[in-house]
């Protein structure tokens, strides 16, 4: 926050130094990438196989789909905690839907509007009540975790023997993971809308000065609404592969899944504040977040350093994103 | 205690604080040159003067919050300099400022010893103590203050009280009133009248900065006249009269900045009809014609940035219709003011201008931005080339459309910001306080560019405390205070002496 007003010279001097390379976080990311990729590769052979990079990838989709929303409305500068919860009770309602209907159609559109209903309210909450998004989300995703075991108090299992279901997470395109497929094309759509379309310029300029859109003539309010609700429909289509991977409803899943989405968007270069923030960021982000995971598992280390390591790459590269700015505010 | 230290006056006759020759220049003005005033044991001395006139400025040099660049100030006779505000807080000088600086959640004795809490053995904070001298200030000065409420539970004038205590607590021999009645009720004023004339008996001096005269003749004993940086006369006030006050502070002939243009008015583009608000405005009606400029006057406080907000549809009005170009803004908000053709130029660039991380094309093509979209998608080329028609045509000064607008200068930001509205078109558009922040190079282009708008046909609204721009730039002057309109002059009528009367109201 203000950490960025008040540089000191000596770490104005570091920053000039570092700066240089830095300058572009892209640039510092993909270095990062690297790294890790090199890294990893040496210390364990295992790890630069076609069998292990599909793994990972098909790890980044479900947190990548949701990530592109949420993308969206960090840069609207709202933030949304629910997606988890949301994420855990969409997969139950898919199931439950499947079952009781036998319509994959129906189950899956079940599935995005129960995550589109989620981020309406989100949104209504936001944007009519005026409460805090960061408040307002936790609230829900209360309220979503609570709500999920009136539901379902056990896993929603498949009774449908619907033979393409499991195909939505477990299915192949040539060599290419059909989850993989829903994550690219979502990635390059979102990447398009922010950058060359009307809505995208709109969503940048809500959040870089909402008083000065206004005065301009846009609503932020309803701006923001959609980005909720967009977001929410991302989190039924995670939901849908989440529930076709488990083959179940799984009430528990997606626990801490909100951290990891909202960990790869700020490491991808996404202001908390609103106004600045990218696709290709967040790509990046969601792999060197997937990448560390599947490292850790790969060379035997302690699975608790899966939540660990993280945390201290996401402190690292706000550092380091601190040290970059010193350089162009000083 | 700060009290052992320090010395009585060694001469009661003698004034207290003397500054002399002070000389401020901010890059681009010469806010102060060659400036003087003494402040006795005792009086209440008022400082006076248009805005931009050096008040403020004089007064943070006085507070130690800036440095000037020449003159002298005197302590007892003694010359002190004062390098930081707890220098002249040390000397005993204390300024009360517009903006309060108490801290909402704690109690009012925790802030009056904010700088030096009383401490036990254990050096821990002695509550005890804190809330007994606390007590003895108030009895000592007379206030009715409780000394365990929570500052934020205050009304505004007790806050002030707070931070006058604050004063009373280092021992202040010098107190700085900046404006002390804009936001009180006059009840309130009364008390506060009350609580200086205490203050003198005691031996204080008061500097009390105020724009309304009649306050001066109230309180005050002597006034120092400051205009456009320049002392213009002290006296004591019993040699004044209403109007030798104003003729002191604007008795010079406003240079033109450019010729005067007089604009042929057309239709009726805007038309206000008893329009009120909740938090200010009340019962104000006025029409624009095309072609026009019709400036709105007023004091600090008086309401004219509260209606630029409402006639755009940012503020909601509480009564009241507006009709732009012949129909009603409704709903009352800035998309359906847009769409009737009025927009804001905001006198906060910062805060509700700029997209400060943005570039330059960007910030110019926000509200336009449909007109380069096909099929949802912005035609960046076509967005670019209109951008730099703008720029060229308003000679905004950058290196590349690509730069972050905060990059550019106040004043090429706000051609930027004008030249926003330009390419949208509108039929009128509300100017608050065109060149706040704007070096006098740039201010004289501003106006050009105001006055062009006029010539092409559109209503332009324009609020500006700033007499010299009020008067050179309006066909005709509407003048508010306190959330009414007062007066509304022909160009030709409008003298500065009848506009100020009309705004101290």
């Amino acid at each position: 926050m203000s950490v960025t007003s008040d540089q000191s010279p000596t770490r104005q001097a570091r920053g000039l130094s570092l700066g240089g390379l830095l300058r572009n976080e892209q640039i510092f990311l993909i270095i990062l990438l690297a790294v890790l990729i090199v890294g990893l590769s040496l210390a364990a052979p295992r790890f630069m196989t076609a069998e292990n990079a599909t793994a990972i990838l098909h790890q980044s989709a479900m947190v990548l789909i949701v990530a592109v929303g949420m993308t969206m409305l960090l840069i609207t500068a709202e933030v949304d905690i629910s997606v988890g919860a949301s994420l855990a009770f969409a997969s139950c309602v898919v199931m439950d839907v499947i079952n009781t209907t036998s319509s994959l159609t129906l189950g899956i559109l079940a599935g995005l509007a129960f995550g589109g209903g989620v981020g309406l309210f989100n949104g209504l909450v936001v944007t009519r009540l005026k409460v805090n998004s960061l408040i307002a989300t936790i609230a829900t995703m209360m309220i979503l975790q609570g709500g999920v075991f009136l539901y379902t108090r056990e896993a929603v299992q498949n009774h449908h023997q619907i033979e393409a279901f499991s195909l939505i997470a477990t299915g192949y395109v040539g060599p290419v993971p059909v989850p993989v497929i829903i994550a690219a094309l979502l990635a390059v759509v979102f990447y398009v809308m922010l950058n060359y379309t009307l809505i995208g310029r709109r969503v940048f300029a809500v959040g870089s000065n909402p008083k000065a859109a206004r005065l301009s003539g846009l609503s932020p309010e309803t701006i923001k609404l959609v980005a909720f609700v967009v977001t929410g429909i991302l989190v039924g289509v995670a939901a849908t592969i989440l529930a076709s991977l488990l083959n179940a409803g799984q009430p528990t899943a997606g626990r801490g899944f909100e951290l990891i989405v909202i960990a790869a968007v700020l490491l991808g270069g996404t202001s908390l504040f609103g106004g600045k923030g990218t696709i290709a960021g967040t790509i990046l982000g969601v792999l060197i977040l997937k990448i560390i995971d599947n490292g850790i598992i790969i060379l035997r280390w302690n699975q608790d350093l899966q939540i660990i390591v993280p945390g201290v790459v996401i402190i690292l590269a706000m550092f380091l994103d601190q040290l970059r700015k010193g350089r162009t505010d000083g | 205690m700060v009290e052992a230290v320090r010395k009585p006056a060694a001469d009661a006759a003698g004034p207290i604080i003397r500054m002399a020759g002070v000389t401020k220049t901010f890059p681009g003005v010469k806010a102060l040159d060659d400036v003087s005033l003494d402040v006795m044991a005792g009086e209440v001395h008022a400082l006076l003067g248009e805005n931009g006139a050096g008040k403020s400025t004089l007064i943070k040099i006085l507070a130690g919050a800036y440095r000037m660049d020449a003159g002298t100030i005197e302590l007892d006779g003694t010359p002190v300099s004062f390098e930081a505000p707890a220098d002249a807080l040390a000397a005993g000088v204390k300024v009360v400022f517009q903006e309060i600086a108490l801290i909402p959640e704690f109690t009012v004795a925790e802030n009056i010893f904010m700088e030096n809490h009383p401490r036990n053995p254990a050096g821990l904070v002695d509550w005890r103590t804190m809330r007994q001298k606390a007590q003895a200030l108030f009895d000592r000065a007379g206030f009715a203050l409780d000394v365990d409420a929570p500052v934020k539970d205050l009304s505004l004038s007790e806050q002030q009280l707070v931070e006058i205590s604050r004063a009373l607590a280092h021992d202040a021999r010098v107190v700085v009133m900046d404006e002390p009645t804009s936001s009180l009720t006059p009840g309130e004023v009364e008390h506060l009248f009350g609580v200086i004339g205490r203050l003198r008996d005691m031996g204080i001096g008061i500097v009390y900065v105020s724009h309304k005269l009649e306050e001066i003749f109230a309180i005050c004993d002597r006034a120092t006249v400051l205009r456009d940086g320049r002392w213009v006369s002290t006296k004591p006030v019993a040699e004044h009269d209403h109007h030798s006050l104003i003729v002191d502070m604007v008795g010079r002939e406003i240079t033109d900045l450019f010729p005067k243009t007089r604009h042929q008015g057309g239709e009726t583009v805007v038309s206000v009809k008893n329009l009120s608000t909740r938090n200010k405005l009340a019962d104000i009606s006025f029409d624009v014609r095309a072609g026009e400029v019709l400036g709105f006057f007023g004091l600090m406080g008086a309401g004219r940035t509260e209606l630029a907000k409402a006639v755009v549809g940012y503020d909601p009005i509480s009564a009241g219709e507006i009709s732009i170009g012949g129909e009603r803004l409704r709903p009352h908000n800035t998309g359906r003011a847009k769409a009737l053709g009025i927009g804001l130029l905001s006198e906060d660039r910062k805060e509700e201008g700029l997209m400060l991380e943005a570039d330059v094309t960007r910030n110019m093509t926000l509200p336009s931005l449909a007109r380069f979209a096909r099929a949802g998608f912005v035609d960046a080329g076509a967005e670019r080339a209109r951008a730099q028609t703008f720029v060229d045509r308003f000679r905004i000064r950058l290196a590349s459309l690509d730069q972050p607008i905060r990059t550019l200068s106040g004043g090429n930001q706000q051609k930027v910001l004008l030249s926003r509205w330009l390419m949208y078109g509108l039929k009128a558009i509300v100017v608050d306080e065109p060149t706040r922040g704007i070096d006098v190079g740039a201010k004289a282009e501003i106006f050009a560019a105001i006055n062009e708008l006029a010539a092409g046909g559109l209503a332009v609204i324009m609020m500006t405390s700033e007499m010299p721009e009020l008067l050179n730039l309006s066909d005709r002057i509407a003048v508010l205070a306190e959330g009414r309109m007062t007066a509304l002059f022909d160009r030709d009528e409008a003298t500065q002496e009848k506009v100020l009367n009309a705004a101290i109201g």
